[in-house]
């Protein structure tokens, strides 16, 4: 399992996606540090950090959440690829060994994701610490970018599964349609269209106001539908002929 | 005192296997025996049915039937490939071989062979994707020898291969057919002038 994890990491680490991967990450720094305000003076945040922080964090929050979406999807395409494919017919030669060859696959994506929040909370932590007066509460943080990983990792296996089913690379623009629609949904609200309320039950939701993070409804629903795509991704890519 | 070495009979036994794409695509009711001690030639057509029987073996295709072989190690190459661009020949064949059991000793002794044979040295640090067709097909079979299998399944291993690179692989293989099970798809039977080769006539997913 362990070589397959290699084989996965170094297939999705080229220098192209490197490159692409890093660009990431410093937009990320670059949007933090541009949510910060610093250009005001620390002595005009300090003046009052608790209104700052609550808007610094729904502006980074909201550009943490699309950055790791968009990179979580693309990541999951380029795992998904013909050429990442292919290499089902070079090193598998049982079930047991495809299996592992897509767990593999599976991990390297939701580890390379995880990694991706990893170093945006950090930043986060670092920069409000060492740069502004605002008091940071780690919980509040920790609690909206669990939201972020579940919702990446819920986009990764819903680009895993639709791969395994359509096998063809224009079907990513469907979970990225979903997201970007999701992001347009004003919430919390009183009425949500059918498709909203479909989208919303569907797709990992939450918000942050007022220093919480306000979700649709509980991570254990979504999970149902994570489960089920994931169990019929596995079962497809372990059982369908290899063309 | 002479010590007699036996060597092992490495087989593969297909019985009723039937792979059907279509009501005349795929293979049907195949009943086949191969043995290790010469080269298996499979010929026939394009769309005969030859790549599907040894996905079948491959396990990379469902089927109804049964192929009986121990677990050996088997090296297959295929013939329509994609091949991960951006690794390095020297990565991706340590990949293949780490994941097929190799350790990094005999991966390094192995390789050097290898790559010596198909005078792919000074290519072992480029990129795949800057070689040539010729060039990868040398690699696309390089991954399938690089763990020393017992089973060698290649499937149009001469395509696109130069004439000195055809005669280092057949002769290679040659050697490796006495101890090995080889099973070879291709259109050029002639090219394998070895006494001991069996030939296996593919027509509309049937032996003939």
């Amino acid at each position: 399992m362990m070589n397959y994890l290699k084989l996965q990491f170094n297939y999705l680490f080229s220098s192209i996606f490197i490159i692409c991967y890093a660009i990431v990450l410093i937009v990320i720094v670059l949007g933090l540090v541009f949510t910060l305000n610093l250009e005001m003076g620390y002595q005009v945040l300090d003046l009052y950090p608790e209104e700052y922080l609550k808007t610094f964090l729904v502006e980074s929050g909201l550009l943490v959440e699309v950055m790791v979406s968009i990179t979580a999807i693309f990541i999951a395409t380029v795992l998904s690829s013909k050429t990442n494919q292919v290499l089902v017919f070079f090193t598998t030669e049982n079930r047991r060994q495809r299996a592992n060859f897509f767990l593999s696959r599976y991990l390297a994506a939701f580890l390379s994701t995880i990694l991706s929040i990893a170093f945006a909370f950090i930043s986060t932590v670092i920069l409000v610490n060492w740069f502004t007066p605002f008091p940071l509460r780690l919980a509040i943080l920790i609690n909206l970018f669990a939201w972020i990983i579940y919702q990446a990792i819920f986009l990764q296996v819903m680009v895993f599964f639709l791969f395994a089913i359509f096998n063809h690379f224009l079907i990513l623009t469907v979970p990225i349609v979903i997201f970007w629609y999701k992001k347009t949904i004003l919430f919390p609200s009183d009425y949500f269209s059918d498709l909203e309320t479909v989208i919303l039950s569907f797709v990992p939701s939450f918000t942050l106001i007022n220093d919480n993070v306000i979700i649709y409804q509980e991570g254990v629903i979504y999970l149902i539908g994570l489960t089920v795509m994931f169990m019929i991704t596995v079962l497809v890519n372990i059982y369908a002929d290899c063309k | 005192m002479n010590k007699a070495i036996k060597l092992e009979n490495i087989n593969i036994t297909i019985n009723n296997l039937t792979k059907a794409y279509s009501k005349d695509k795929g293979v049907f009711d195949l009943n086949l025996s191969l043995n290790s001690g010469g080269i298996n030639l499979l010929i026939g057509k394009n769309g005969s049915g030859k790549s599907t029987l040894l996905k079948c073996i491959m396990k990379l295709i469902s089927y109804s039937g049964n192929i009986e072989k121990k677990r050996w190690r088997i090296g297959y190459a295929p013939e329509y490939y994609i091949m991960p661009d951006f690794f390095t020949v020297e990565e991706f064949l340590y990949n293949i071989g780490r994941i097929k059991g190799l350790g990094k000793a005999a991966y390094h002794d192995h390789s050097i062979y290898l790559l010596k044979m198909f005078n792919l040295e000074s290519y072992r640090h480029k990129q795949i994707r800057s070689l040539s067709n010729g060039m990868k097909q040398k690699v696309n079979l390089l991954q399938a020898l690089i763990h020393d299998p017992k089973i060698i399944i290649l499937d149009e291993p001469l395509i696109a291969l130069d004439s000195e690179s055809q005669k280092n692989l057949l002769s290679y293989l040659h050697e490796l057919a006495k101890t090995r099970l080889v099973i070879i798809s291709t259109h050029s039977p002639e090219k394998f002038r070895y006494k001991s080769r069996n030939i296996i006539e593919i027509v509309n997913g049937r032996i003939q």
